[in-house]
């Protein structure tokens, strides 16, 4: 597994140059803030359709 | 032909906007992991600026959709004002954290590339410092709508701060130009051939912008559905509290 990450980090340094770091932060940050804004999107669009959904047959059973 | 004020009919913009949103996502799938794939990989380096040219294909869409995004919510606050149509404003409140995280992608790309280019990760240059205060505007947009209980006051308030917050999404827009000081360069991205970055850094930039334009669509829209829902369900507690 070490191997593994020695060998990505070569293959990465070695493509970005003296600026891999940079670069590489830059993604994982930028990335990292849309998946988290993407899945926060959508798991409150799930949790508030079953909250409606609960209070409507509420409100159905009580008519 | 219908109306554009059809849709402002929570019901007949959650049953459309549904029946487009797998398209869109889609599309914002397919343009930003293409553009981003093609401009990681298949770019050369700058040869002034080595491989953080790279950043370029984050940096720019995020801020471009961080001001734009704004405009969004000043045209759908105009509409609420004006028209009191419950959607639109709605939409300028599903749109605001979209256009914060925008903005802060935009000021932490904009300082890694600093670092090595400038020499210094910020600097309080005209149009950085408009960038930080719009995200100032965009965290207070939100705490706004969160801190009042009233949904229309709420809608109000938001919305003439949208009006005022205005002034910082176009001076972050034209802060170059109106101060012409400062370390920040001008634009990047012109329809101007000769002002414009070379087309081997243009056509992944494109596809990539288009990539963030689709992805902010795709959020708005579920977000919105998720907004409306959730008014709706206001509206049905307070009224069996009522009864």
């Amino acid at each position: 597994m070490a191997d593994l990450w020695t060998n990505l980090d070569d293959i990465l340094i070695g493509f970005l140059g003296k600026y891999a770091i940079e670069v590489l932060s830059a993604y994982a940050v930028s990335l990292t803030l849309i998946l988290v804004l993407v899945l926060m999107s959508f798991s409150r669009s799930r949790r508030m359709k079953a909250a409606l959904r609960e209070v409507e047959d509420r409100v159905k059973e009580r008519k | 032909m219908a109306s554009l004020w059809e849709y402002a009919n929570p019901l007949k913009f959650m049953r459309t906007s549904e029946r487009v949103l797998p398209y869109v996502a889609g599309a914002a799938l397919l343009c930003l992991v293409g553009g981003l794939v093609w401009g990681f990989f298949f770019t050369p380096d700058d040869y002034r600026q080595g491989a953080t040219i790279k950043i370029f294909y984050l940096h720019v869409p995020s801020a471009m959709m961080a001001i734009n995004i704004w405009v969004m919510m000043l045209i759908t606050s105009l509409v609420w004002l004006v028209r009191r149509h419950h959607v639109s404003a709605l939409a300028a409140r599903a749109a605001a954290p979209v256009g914060a995280v925008m903005t802060l992608i935009a000021l932490v790309t904009g300082a890694i590339w600093g670092q090595p280019m400038w020499g210094t990760w910020w600097v309080w240059d005209p149009r950085l410092t408009s960038f930080l205060i719009l995200f100032l505007f965009y965290l207070g947009y939100m705490a706004l709508w969160a801190a009042i209980d009233d949904d229309d006051t709420a809608a109000d308030l938001t919305s003439v701060l949208c009006l005022v917050g205005s002034v910082f999404a176009v001076l972050s827009r034209y802060a170059v130009n109106f101060w012409n000081q400062g370390l920040h360069q001008g634009a990047s991205l012109s329809l101007d051939k000769a002002e414009n970055v070379a087309d081997v850094f243009w056509y992944p930039a494109l596809l990539c912008i288009a990539g963030f334009v689709l992805l902010f669509v795709t959020l708005v829209i579920i977000r919105t559905n998720t907004e409306i829902r959730a008014r709706r369900m206001r509206a049905l507690l307070a009224r069996e509290q009522v009864a």
